[in-house]
């Protein structure tokens, strides 16, 4: 019998720390221990409206947001003049995955199609009517899923970061389908060591077809705008040299590392607008340039609440050189804008609940809030206080057609 | 069909349908071979008749005095053969092939570290991949181990049938319960911890011992101690704050205990009893807190008594812990079988024989037990005559039992190791291959190298022709990993045969698209696969002259398109049409590429 008097207390307190150990892995507060994570790609708002002398374009999602399979991203397009939005999403493909529009100053206007499911290439699609004919193309990797992630020039070129094949700088020959690798992320990060590149995040060339990218920095106190040197108005592009060119990050945010979210060409030159991180604090900075390899003048720095985080990004405004920026906190929204160079950031109050995007034309704002299939477009202008429903609109939404 | 989703086959039916025909067929082979165990059996029973009577010896020979199996081992074989032999026959209910890894393997996972995940996704993934072999296979491996614990009461024999129940016991514990849930969150002992499978594996392994493990209470005083401590961790577990059992919650949100029963109260079962279940959550509901703290200070007690090893406070414990526990079954655990896919009436009932049994070998504890050998007492010449009669009826009853096991145990075996996957998947959800007859359309376009490719120029080969979007994100990528596929399965003879695709998008079909499909299926280098385009009013001409129906859709859809691949043959002759959409599934696919495969030897055989 004494031989088994140790038994019962040693079972008992072996049964104890498993249950205990069981218990704790179990327990709704404590929870599984997660791996630390490399740095990964930064992920970026893709809804954007972006407007042109000519167009102005916004991309959202649709459907059933909680199903990757059934949301789907649309295009609307509004001329210039024009009082309404129209649905122009480019057809042929499943936009599953996101889209991500290159509006130009002139030309056609390019959309390119993030992959989805089994899909991991690109397909691209140009329209020169104003999305009434669509002509087709394709990146032969995926393009990087970014707001400004295609570029059309001033030539009719395209410039492309790929997500794939360690991120690579790609431009079109002029045919749509042909692509010429130019340069890699690795490459820029080793003509550009200031920045310490962790990912290229836009593109753009500039009204002359200088060519220049937005970058995500892992320095701290670097805005990673980079330009081809020298600028690249004809030619390839590939072979040549790349510089920074932006200005450091303001003072007080001395320590952020930085990400360019926009970069889009407009009749005055280039305009970037850059998230600033510094623990668990983020700024934004809007930025402008005459050229690709000109002198960037910054924004004062636009501290994002905390709780608030980037929903969607616009470029527009009255003088077309204004950057909007819807932030999202659960369904609340507000809006923060800036004209141009030399402005303060404005709020713009009551912003409709569950916006999903924005645009931002003249003296007008528009948000976008969709409701499975149904969009409801708010107005904010100038000269009229608050908000008016100006458009309603259902979208055909095939749902259950990428399943 | 991409983009439309495709018609539906004729679903799960041609899946019971195969998985009645395999277990008839093995019946059909346990019967026979049951008569042939029988005829030999009453062979050597006349053979020692005769021997004896021509000796003069009486006949059957006087048995050896042995005493009786012990009582606690005889409960825990009767109980868990019965049990083993009810698996069995939950097994045979027909959802069990179609329906298992979905509804029973991966849910089982669900919260467990990835490791448990993919240990129960290689199961769920063969099971899958082989619904009628792994459905067939598990009710024989079941049965036949609950027969042969019934039938086998001592020796060597029983032993065997004590370590085939503790083997598959843990091979279903890590592969088919997720290792009982006991590292997934909100388990407790009320639901099924730590899994019916582990406890089958023990009482195997306390069978599997030599019967002088059951002489004195050592054993039992084991078994109950462990038994104990292990009422006292869930005791733990059961207290243990922020796991919801304290919380009642509401009918919208029940706590942990109450979720678990109302979701079984939902459960297809006998109204009686659905109305206990949902009456016992709502009362839980009502009472979260207090049904908590009555169960902690049950498993307390009772964990402590049986801690305790007096022999006075054993008993009542037993009776307890026996009325408690089915009350949990019932209650609870909702006897565990209903649904369509329930594989056993879950842990507590397995639990209380273990505890039973455990008590019995306490206080019906042998003081020497007899093992039976095989031999009689007379000196006989031959060593079939030692046999004594009464071991050759176990003898043959065993090894049918061990034949049953090995009908469902060789073909789980090779199903588990083989990469194949049953044909009847894609029958499944496609339906059979359609016969055709008559030339082939004829159609003049290039391929993926811009060189042009006619029917005609195809003369001499078998043609699998299917439509493809070359923008498409779901179901073409699919389909040609099976064209991929099915010309690796062709081996030597896949030189004979062309993989064609059209494509099948009226924006997208420039060479350079196709081409850059071909890269992502890493099709450039496969010299029988040819993705052929035109202009679109020369594919419009072959989509219509195949009755494929491609269509353009708004608002960000893909462009849609019937998925059907016709086989021709080395004439130009349509041979079979097959629906080649490969539905929801993608560990199926395999199946699609063995049909595709099977069906192209045919016709090049034809």
């Amino acid at each position: 019998m004494s031989r088994w008097s140790t038994v019962p207390i040693a079972a008992t307190v072996a049964l104890l720390v498993v249950a205990a150990v069981t218990s704790a892995c179990g327990s709704g507060t404590s929870g599984t221990a997660t791996p630390a994570l490399a740095p990964a790609a930064p992920s970026l708002p893709v809804a954007s409206g972006v407007t042109s002398p000519s167009t102005s374009a916004v991309l959202l999602p649709m459907g059933h947001l909680d199903d990757p399979t059934n949301t789907f991203w649309e295009l609307f397009l509004r001329p210039s003049g024009s009082p309404a939005w129209t649905l122009h999403t480019p057809p042929g493909v499943a936009d599953n995955g996101g889209l991500v529009a290159a509006v130009p100053t002139t030309g056609a206007l390019a959309v390119g199609f993030l992959p989805s499911q089994d899909l991991r290439f690109s397909p691209v699609s140009l329209t020169t009517d104003g999305g009434g004919t669509w002509s087709p193309g394709q990146l032969p990797v995926a393009l990087e899923a970014a707001p400004d992630a295609l570029s059309v020039g001033p030539d009719g070129r395209l410039a492309a970061v790929a997500a794939t094949a360690g991120q690579t700088l790609l431009t079109s020959t002029g045919d749509p389908t042909t692509w010429l690798s130019t340069v890699s992320r690795a490459a820029v990060a080793r003509e550009v060591p200031t920045c310490g590149v962790g990912r290229l995040s836009a593109v753009a060339f500039d009204p002359a077809g200088g060519l220049a990218l937005g970058l995500q920095c892992t320095r701290r106190g670097v805005i990673g705008l980079a330009v081809a040197s020298p600028p690249t108005a004809t030619g390839p592009v590939a072979g040549r040299r790349w510089t920074v060119t932006s200005a450091t990050v303001p003072t007080g945010v001395g320590d952020a590392i930085s990400t360019v979210l926009r970069l889009e060409s407009t009749d005055a030159g280039l305009q970037a607008l850059a998230e600033l991180r510094s623990g668990s604090s983020s700024w934004l900075v809007a930025l402008w340039a005459p050229t690709a390899a000109g002198r960037w003048t910054r924004s004062a720095a636009l501290p994002v609440p905390s709780g608030w985080s980037v929903q969607a990004t616009a470029t527009g405004g009255a003088n077309g050189r204004g950057v909007a920026v819807l932030l999202s906190s659960g369904a609340d929204r507000r809006i923060e804008e800036i004209e141009g160079p030399g402005s303060a950031w404005t709020a713009v109050p009551s912003v409709p609940v569950s916006a999903a995007t924005l645009a931002w034309l003249g003296g007008e704002t528009d948000v976008f809030v969709g409701s499975n299939s149904h969009l409801s477009i708010w107005t904010s202008t100038v000269t009229a206080a608050g908000w008016s429903r100006t458009a309603s609109i259902t979208v055909p939404i095939q749902y259950g057609s990428s399943s | 069909m991409g983009g439309m989703g495709g018609p539906s086959g004729p679903g799960n039916s041609l899946i019971i349908q195969a998985f009645h025909s395999a277990l008839l067929r093995q019946a059909g082979l346990i019967f026979v071979v049951a008569v042939v165990i029988g005829l030999a059996w009453n062979g050597l029973r006349t053979l020692q008749y005769r021997r004896a009577v021509a000796a003069g010896r009486p006949f059957p020979p006087p048995r050896p005095e042995i005493g009786p199996e012990p009582v606690a081992r005889r409960v825990l074989r009767i109980g868990f053969g019965v049990v083993w032999v009810i698996d069995g026959l939950l097994q045979l209910q027909q959802n069990m092939p179609a329906d298992l890894p979905s509804q029973v393997l991966q849910p089982a996972a669900s919260g467990s570290p990835r490791w448990v995940g993919d240990l129960v996704n290689f199961g769920a993934d063969a099971w899958t991949r082989h619904p009628v072999t792994a459905g067939a296979s598990a009710v024989w491996i079941q049965l036949g181990i609950g027969v042969f614990l019934l039938v086998a009461p001592r020796g060597r024999w029983s032993r065997v049938a004590g370590l085939t129940s503790a083997g598959w016991g843990l091979v279903v514990w890590v592969f088919g319960e997720a290792l009982g849930g006991i590292l997934a969150p909100g388990q407790t002992v009320l639901f099924g911890l730590p899994g019916a499978a582990l406890v089958y594996a023990v009482a195997g392994g306390l069978i599997a011992l030599p019967e002088r493990a059951w002489i004195g209470q050592r054993l039992g005083r084991l078994i109950t101690t462990v038994a104990g401590a292990f009422l006292l961790g869930m005791a733990v577990l059961q207290a243990w704050p922020g796991r919801g059992f304290w919380q009642g919650g509401t009918t919208a949100h029940p706590g942990s205990l109450g979720s678990m029963v109302s979701q079984m109260a939902t459960t297809p079962q006998p109204h009686l009893l659905a109305s206990a279940v949902s009456g016992f959550a709502s009362f839980d509901i009502a009472h979260g807190w207090g049904v908590n703290l009555f169960v902690v200070v049950a498993l307390t007690l009772t964990g402590l008594a049986l801690l305790s090893g007096r022999r006075q406070l054993l008993g009542p414990t037993v009776v307890v812990l026996v009325v408690l526990g089915l009350a949990d079954w019932v209650l609870i655990e909702d006897l565990g079988w209903f649904g369509g896919v329930g594989t056993d009436p879950n842990s507590m009932v397995p639990l209380l024989l273990l505890v039973v049994s455990g008590y019995l070998a306490v206080v019906r504890a042998p003081v020497t037990v007899d093992e039976p050998v095989p031999a009689a007492a007379a000196p006989v010449r031959r060593s079939w005559e030692r046999i004594d009669s009464g071991y050759t009826g176990r003898l043959a009853l065993s090894l049918a039992a061990v034949f049953v096991v090995m009908v469902g145990a060789a073909p789980m075996a090779s199903a588990s190791i083989s990469r194949s996957s049953d044909t009847v998947l894609a029958d499944s959800v496609d339906g059979p291959p359609a016969p055709l007859s008559g030339p082939a359309p004829g159609f003049q376009l290039e391929d993926q190298n811009g060189r042009p490719v006619s029917l005609t120029s195809l003369r001499g080969y078998t043609v699998a022709l299917t439509f493809l979007d070359p923008v498409c994100t779901s179901d073409c990528p699919v389909i040609a990993q099976e064209f991929r596929l099915a010309s690796q399965l062709l081996g030597a003879s896949a030189s004979k045969v062309r993989f064609v695709a059209v494509a099948a998008n009226p924006i997208y079909y420039s060479t350079s698209v196709i081409r850059a499909f071909d890269r992502q299926e890493d099709l450039e280098n496969q010299s029988n696969w040819l993705f052929l385009t035109g202009s679109l009013s020369e594919l419009t001409s072959v989509w219509n002259q195949y009755g494929i129906t491609v269509v353009s859709a708004p608002a960000g859809a893909m462009a849609v398109h019937s998925e059907t691949t016709y086989l021709i043959d080395a004439h130009g002759n349509d041979r079979v049409a097959l629906n080649t959409d490969p539905g929801s599934g993608s560990a199926d696919d395999r199946s699609f590429s063995e049909v595709l495969a099977s069906q192209i030897t045919q016709v090049m055989h034809r």
